[in-house]
């Protein structure tokens, strides 16, 4: 067990490090930058010089990415280009805030997607699994933009706004991975382990939750961590909507005022709290099922 | 090679996963029903949109549907790129080593890693745009769409690979070519198609949430004009309404014929249950039961002990010893304490190894045979004047299964009844007194084991028999039965009996 989560957690390092170059490649390495910045309107004279300073736009791209690398190991992540305020104070305001929303959206997304998933395997094709399946498939059809709009829409600040916004979340989160719950649940159901428990007089119910819901547990979270991407990058979607001042917000500003080096903090940011994600469920996944464990590669 | 018939091209392509038994069908309706239920879906849904927008308001459908370039233009560029590239690199991944496989893998652990959105909206800050339509989407789209489609094409092609027939062909020296257009294609070709459709759903949806935080001209975009409205009053504004109903189609449309492509491949099983149940056994007798289905075994099975060889009987991820002993708990109503005991007494009577090891292990961990043993073990320790046995298990080979048998029979209680469902003429006949045969559910013959299996009454009992050579060495000589039981009565079905 020990083994299976240092690897996982190498992997997650390995891949943050790669993810954080891609970053640097994506954000500075093309683009123009300073054009970007003149052309956006309303942008304050003397930003454009600023943005070359601040980005070492004047040396090779190499040496660029050292010095910024560095920076960043430093806790360093610049300056706003707009308002000059440093970037890593920002972060740090609002990562608690986005670190809460993300860890209660995957609670509530997984508990739901197991008691939602499990219920429809349960009723197979009769009159209330087919209500129940005719919800998720809603709820996976409707963009989390929408959800967020018809749940988190114009609601008061404080922990109001970061219930409501871990809401959207988890409605179109959940509703997926119900879907997948349900077909991993069905299948236990119908293996021959399940049916011999049956005949051996095990009543349904006690197959459906004692038997199929934990068996299929392990699998969830596998899913669940394949999901991680879509569960943060939603986050840039839910937290303007619901007035929650966290990374999405700050990254929504950011890109409207064309603020490259808040940017690129936000995406970093947001990529590693993704890695730390998957890496926790990927454990919890490991801890379900000895077979994750001892074959699992990524 | 063109213009001779190799032996390549006569072998038939059996998908794996998918049953060698002619009564079960591949269910193709789903996929055209599905697709054509989505695209009656795609034009209503249109035409209720353009119901919903004002008339002469300066949304009109085809204003909505224009705005929606942004989002339809991805999923077409994911379909159409990820499915031929998906498809060429999951085959070569599946048939290239370890190496190739551990780099794409890496490549679907990367992406399930990113926030895309949130990259995907800074990227569009930093690309180019042309006409407010964003490339580096396009780009990102066409970069990134192909990877879950590869890894769902490697899992697909591993067990094509490995199937017999496939293998046989390589042996004889079947082109690429050949192999892709006739074996891979054929069972792979609608995963591909599926994948791409899944992928195309989650591009859409990281496009349009794109497009609602940028507000640019797209669905997503016309949503995200409405931020600070209140749910309440977005109740009634189509302008809400109309993208979020698009978006909600075109996601449907696709899932739609998703389900209908991954569908297609389940098997319809023939209509199973027996139209007789098993003949009538006296006290201390052994029956076989020949021919008959495993699911058919379960559900006469009800209420006996089962004794069911077979690994797969256990579940994959749970003690084996903690299986057991809930059994025991509720199918026999024993008090827990009670049922770990008797599990263990059974075990030291069968001169198993140190049981608590055994027990704490997982049923995958143990050799088919130890496992057999434990399993035995417990149905020793339930009481019950009936036992089912489940004899067939692939794993364990007919000859260790009949030294369970052997074992069980011994070691019973002579008054219990005990049933033995296997395929394998020769078990039934090395410890039954009597059997009874079933064809497709059906019973053809039943008797004693001397008379049904020395002169068989229907051809397809004589099929069996003739199918297996030793049954001579097996069948007992004339004379008593060697169990000690009285001769079997006449071990007539029930349903005979009662009409007699």
């Amino acid at each position: 067990m020990l083994t299976y989560v240092l690897r996982r957690i190498l992997y997650g390092v390995l891949l943050g490090v790669a993810g954080t170059f891609l970053t640097f490649a994506l954000l500075v390495g093309t683009g123009d930058p300073v054009g970007r910045v003149l052309s956006r309107p309303g942008v304050p004279m003397g930003t454009a010089q600023r943005v070359v300073t601040d980005l070492h736009l004047d040396e090779p791209v190499p040496t660029r990415f050292s010095a910024w690398v560095a920076d960043v190991l430093q806790g360093d992540l610049g300056r706003s280009a707009t308002t000059r305020d440093s970037v890593t104070d920002t972060l740090t305001t609002a990562l608690p805030r986005t670190a809460a929303l993300v860890a209660l959206a995957a609670i509530a997304t997984i508990a739901f997607a197991l008691v939602l998933g499990t219920l429809a395997a349960g009723h197979g094709d009769r009159f209330p699994g087919v209500v129940l399946v005719a919800a998720l498939v809603t709820g996976v059809c409707v963009p989390v933009c929408g959800w967020a709009l018809l749940i988190a829409g114009n609601t008061p600040a404080g922990v109001a706004a970061l219930l409501l916004a871990a809401a959207a979340l988890t409605v179109s989160g959940a509703a997926a991975l119900a879907i997948l719950q349900r077909h991993d649940a069905a299948e236990i159901l119908t293996s021959p382990a399940t049916l011999a428990a049956r005949v051996q007089g095990f009543s349904q119910v006690r197959v459906l939750w004692r038997q199929a819901a934990p068996a299929s547990v392990a699998s969830l979270l596998r899913t669940a961590a394949l999901g991680a991407g879509l569960l943060v990058g939603a986050v840039v979607v839910v937290e303007p909507v619901a007035g929650v001042e966290g990374l999405g917000a700050a990254l929504r500003t950011a890109v409207a005022t064309a603020d490259v080096p808040v940017i690129i903090g936000c995406v970093l940011v947001l990529l590693w709290l993704t890695i730390a994600l998957e890496v926790a469920l990927a454990i919890c996944a490991g801890v379900f099922d000895p077979r994750i464990r001892a074959g699992g590669a990524a | 090679m063109s213009g001779v018939v190799t032996a390549t091209d006569t072998i038939a392509v059996t998908p794996p996963g998918r049953s060698a038994n002619p009564d079960h069908r591949l269910d193709r309706s789903r996929i055209r029903v599905r697709t054509g239920v989505a695209l009656l879906g795609l034009v209503a849904g249109a035409w209720l949109v353009a119901l919903l927008l004002p008339a002469g308001a300066a949304g009109t459908l085809g204003e909505a549907l224009a705005a929606g370039a942004p989002e339809l233009i991805v999923v077409a560029t994911a379909v159409i790129t990820a499915a031929p590239v998906g498809f060429l690199v999951g085959v070569s991944t599946a048939r290239g080593g370890r190496g190739s496989r551990a780099v794409a893998r890496a490549g679907a652990y990367m992406l399930s890693c990113l926030p895309l959105t949130a990259v995907l909206v800074a990227a569009e800050s930093q690309l180019f745009r042309v006409e407010g339509m964003s490339l580096g989407v396009v780009a990102l789209t066409a970069a990134l769409a192909w990877i879950p489609v590869a890894r769902r094409v490697e899992r697909s092609t591993l067990p094509v690979l490995a199937t017999g027939h496939v293998r046989h062909a390589v042996a004889v020296g079947a082109s690429r070519p050949t192999l892709m257009r006739r074996h891979i294609l054929p069972v792979v070709g609608r995963d591909t198609v599926a994948a791409a459709l899944l992928t195309a759903v989650a591009a859409l949806a990281v496009v349009s949430c794109a497009g609602f935080v940028q507000t640019s001209e797209s669905w997503g975009g016309l949503l995200g004009e409405l931020v600070g409205t209140p749910p309440g009053d977005l109740l009634g504004d189509p302008s809400f309404w109309a993208p979020l109903l698009l978006l909600v189609i075109t996601t449907g449309a696709l899932l739609l014929v998703t389900s209908g492509l991954t569908q297609a491949d389940r098997v319809v099983p023939p209509d199973s249950g027996v139209d007789a149940g098993p003949p009538e056994t006296h006290p201390g007798e052994v029956l076989a039961l020949i021919g008959l289905s495993r699911a058919d075994a379960l559900e006469m099975a009800r209420d006996s002990v089962l004794l069911d060889l077979s690994r797969t009987a256990l579940r994959p991820n749970t003690p084996i010893g903690k299986q057991l002993v809930e059994t025991l708990v509720y199918a026999q109503a024993c008090p827990k304490a009670d049922a770990a005991t008797r599990v263990r007494a059974a075990l030291a009577e069968l001169d198993a190894p140190d049981p608590d090891p055994v027990l704490a292990a997982l049923p995958r961990d143990l050799p088919a045979p130890l496992l057999a043993t434990i399993v035995l073990a417990a149905a020793l320790a339930a009481e019950g004047t009936r036992v089912w046995v489940l004899a067939d298990a692939p794993e364990l080979g007919v000859s260790d299964a009949n030294n369970i048998l052997t074992a069980l029979l011994e070691r019973r209680d002579p008054r219990t009844t005990v049933t033995i469902v296997t395929a394998d003429v020769g078990t039934a006949a090395r410890h039954a007194d009597c059997v009874a045969v079933y064809e497709s559910g059906r019973l053809v013959e039943a008797g004693a084991v001397e008379d049904v299996l020395r002169r068989p009454g229907s051809p397809f009992t004589a099929a069996l028999v003739a199918a297996a050579p030793d049954l001579a060495r097996d069948l007992r000589p004339d004379g008593p039965a060697p169990t000690g039981t009285p001769a079997p009565p006449a071990c007539r079905p029930a349903h005979d009996r009662s009409s007699a």
